[in-house]
């Protein structure tokens, strides 16, 4: 169970590892030629997630197949086109680094060798292996060295390092201890971070969040049930005043307000919640029969915490209305709804104790009807 | 020129919907933008916007290339859009190697609201400029940053020669009352490139029930956050794909004409005519 204490001690953790990957700089090399410099998310057989420090903003992803190698700021790499097979590699891609004494130099020959106080001169390069024993190697015989400080360099073109990085990527694993790190974390959460903010802050984090999306579009689609129900000449006269009441529940209280636009006339009237309901009830009454439908697809803003403290989102969903008289359609319209939900405190007693808790309310609702059928 | 090389944006699935749409409310609600955050998420890529889990739903190896995204969220029923200047925004915004994203907290990006109000008793017009405040707790607001209304403007000045002269202390500033009574030429007695502070006006004429806001009629977002591009967004309601919030102004603009644009069109006070 989530204390306290643990989430704080769980928020600390993250902020310093935030605050290590601020200061280092992950690379793509991608088929184009190009070099992208950017803090390296996700990476999959499909897909590799970034973000650029320069310019914050939400997760960018490029095709996998768009890119030649990805390093991050550890040192640890993966080479492309990446098998499914290879996903473990992925992972541990994004693992931390296990930390090293030595550079690890990639030959031309896909060997990977261990190098001690290297230094690399115009002509040739000169370290100690793991014997301690002096070393030299051409620079000709060189494709990337893998500095144990995380920074890399490429003696080759990005796709001939390629090659060499694949082939090599047993050794270098074993040399740096990464195969026994992709064993031991290969389980590890390498889920991209919300696009906003907002969600590490609230209480519960991303997932109850997205709890409360879903409650706010079960509500949402519950509140489309109502309506129909409502709007129906066939519904008796004591079901659609109890179906009034219900409906007028799910909101955070009776002052939320609708307001109805005509794109065709301009004019917009607002009415309280159970007076639109009612109206809705009365508009139904010119017709015999009427059909109402929902497209099977609904939009839903991100929540945003407002000054309040409550977190507010926006639901967006379609409608279609068909108001039938002797079997014929004499009016229709296709209105498109957006319905404030707010993420609010509420005070519940539970066993005798008053406890607070969030839940998800609907509030006011922009209606824009859009065409006449 | 007429071009409407953006309907190939969802040329990779268009021919899939249309064996599978039955419902054309459902297809053009989908591929609507239908909120300014859904704008945000095409323009950005998201993965979890809407459109692509529509589409995905359609076709499972449907895959979307961002500039397609980008183009899709032009007014494609514009004839005179330039086209050089949309591919040379796309190609800024999607730059492989300093991508541009729009964020909702960005600092430079307005909404401009245009309102019916009763002015003394009678109807007329009003906008009102609103940007994203982020508070300190991560809770963030709309908030009023300029108004702009005629009978909320200084008049222009019909005589430059009236105005307090500069030995006026020596009277002890005796016609200072000159200030409250030469109404039409009030400019004179105010410093050159005096800021027009009309939203001080609007809150004040409102505070004193002179001034109500009945609807708001139309909303254009101003998004000035792009390097070398300012461009608006609007709604578009219709029954088609290319609907909802598009962007229906791209103009090519240095940081220099930026702050004319910041100033002569929104109004806005200097703290926000830095870019």
């Amino acid at each position: 169970m989530s204390t306290p204490l643990s989430r704080y001690i769980h928020t600390v953790a993250g902020l310093l590892f935030i605050f290590v990957r601020a200061h280092a700089q992950d690379v793509v090399y991608q088929t184009n030629g190009k070099k992208l410099e950017c803090k390296i998310i996700e990476v999959t057989a499909q897909k590799i997630k970034y973000r650029i420090p320069q310019n914050p903003g939400p997760a960018y992803s490029m095709e996998s197949a768009d890119a030649l190698l990805a390093f991050n700021a550890s040192g640890n790499y993966v080479a492309f086109p990446l098998a499914e097979a290879q996903q473990a590699q992925a992972a541990g891609f994004m693992n931390p680094v296990v930390g090293r004494q030595f550079d690890v130099i990639v030959t031309t020959d896909n060997q990977a060798v261990a190098a001690m106080e290297l230094s690399v001169g115009g002509k040739e390069a000169k370290f100690k292996n793991d014997k301690k024993k002096d070393q030299k190697l051409a620079r000709t015989k060189i494709t990337v060295i893998l500095y144990k400080d995380g920074r890399h360099e490429l003696f080759v073109d990005p796709a001939k390092a390629a090659a060499a990085l694949t082939a090599a990527k047993p050794q270098v694993d074993k040399l740096t201890g990464a195969d026994n790190a992709i064993k031991t974390d290969a389980s590890a959460n390498t889920k991209e971070p919300q696009a906003t903010g907002d969600a590490v802050a609230f209480p519960g984090g991303p997932e109850e969040f997205e709890r409360f999306r879903n409650k706010a579009l079960v509500k949402v689609d519950e509140l489309g049930t109502y309506l129909a129900t409502i709007v129906n000449p066939q519904t008796p006269t004591d079901k659609s005043n109890s179906t009034i009441d219900l409906a007028v529940t799910l909101f955070v209280n009776e002052a939320a307000r609708v307001e109805v636009s005509n794109v065709n006339t301009g004019i917009k009237n607002k009415y309280k919640i159970r007076d639109y309901l009612r109206r809705l009830k009365l508009k139904g009454a010119d017709y015999q029969q009427v059909e109402v439908s929902y497209a099977d697809i609904t939009y839903a803003s991100d929540f945003r915490k407002g000054p309040d403290g409550n977190y507010y989102g926006v639901v967006s969903f379609v409608q279609t209305f068909k108001g039938l008289v002797d079997g014929k359609i004499i009016y229709g319209d296709v209105t498109q709804r957006n319905v404030t939900v707010i993420l609010k405190l509420y005070e519940k007693a539970v066993d005798g104790e008053t406890k607070k808790l969030w839940d998800v309310f609907l509030a006011d609702i922009g209606i824009q009807e859009t065409r006449k059928l | 020129m007429r071009f409407f090389f953006w309907l190939l944006a969802f040329c990779a699935f268009r021919p899939v919907c249309a064996q599978i749409l039955q419902n054309e409310v459902t297809a053009n609600f989908a591929h609507q933008v239908k909120q300014i955050d859904e704008f945000i998420e095409r323009f950005n890529n998201q993965d979890n916007t809407l459109i692509k889990r529509y589409a995905e739903r359609l076709d499972t190896t449907v895959r979307f290339r961002r500039e397609n995204l980008i183009k899709s969220l032009f007014n494609a029923s514009d004839p005179d859009w330039n086209r050089e200047d949309i591919l040379r925004f796309i190609a800024q915004a999607n730059d492989t190697v300093k991508p541009v994203y729009l964020d909702f907290f960005d600092n430079h990006w307005y909404a401009e609201v245009n309102c019916a109000v009763l002015y003394r008793g009678k109807p007329n017009k009003l906008t009102l400029v609103l940007k994203i405040q982020r508070e300190k707790n991560g809770a963030s607001k709309w908030v009023a940053v300029s108004a702009i209304a005629d009978y909320l403007r200084l008049p222009v000045r019909l005589d430059t020669t009236t105005g307090l002269n500069p030995l006026s202390h020596a009277t002890d500033f005796m016609n200072m009352d000159l200030l409250a009574t030469d109404k039409k030429n009030i400019r004179n007695y105010l410093p050159d490139g005096h800021h027009n502070d009309m939203l001080s006006v609007f809150l004040y004429e409102s505070q004193n029930n002179r001034l109500a806001i009945s609807q708001v009629n139309k909303i254009t977002y101003h998004f000035m956050q792009v390097g070398g591009w300012v461009f608006t967004v609007g709604r578009f309601n219709r029954q088609t794909r290319n609907s909802g919030w598009l962007i229906n102004r791209l103009l090519p603009m240095d940081a220099e004409a930026k702050r004319k644009y910041a100033l002569e069109k929104l109004n806005l006070p200097v703290e926000m005519r830095t870019f």
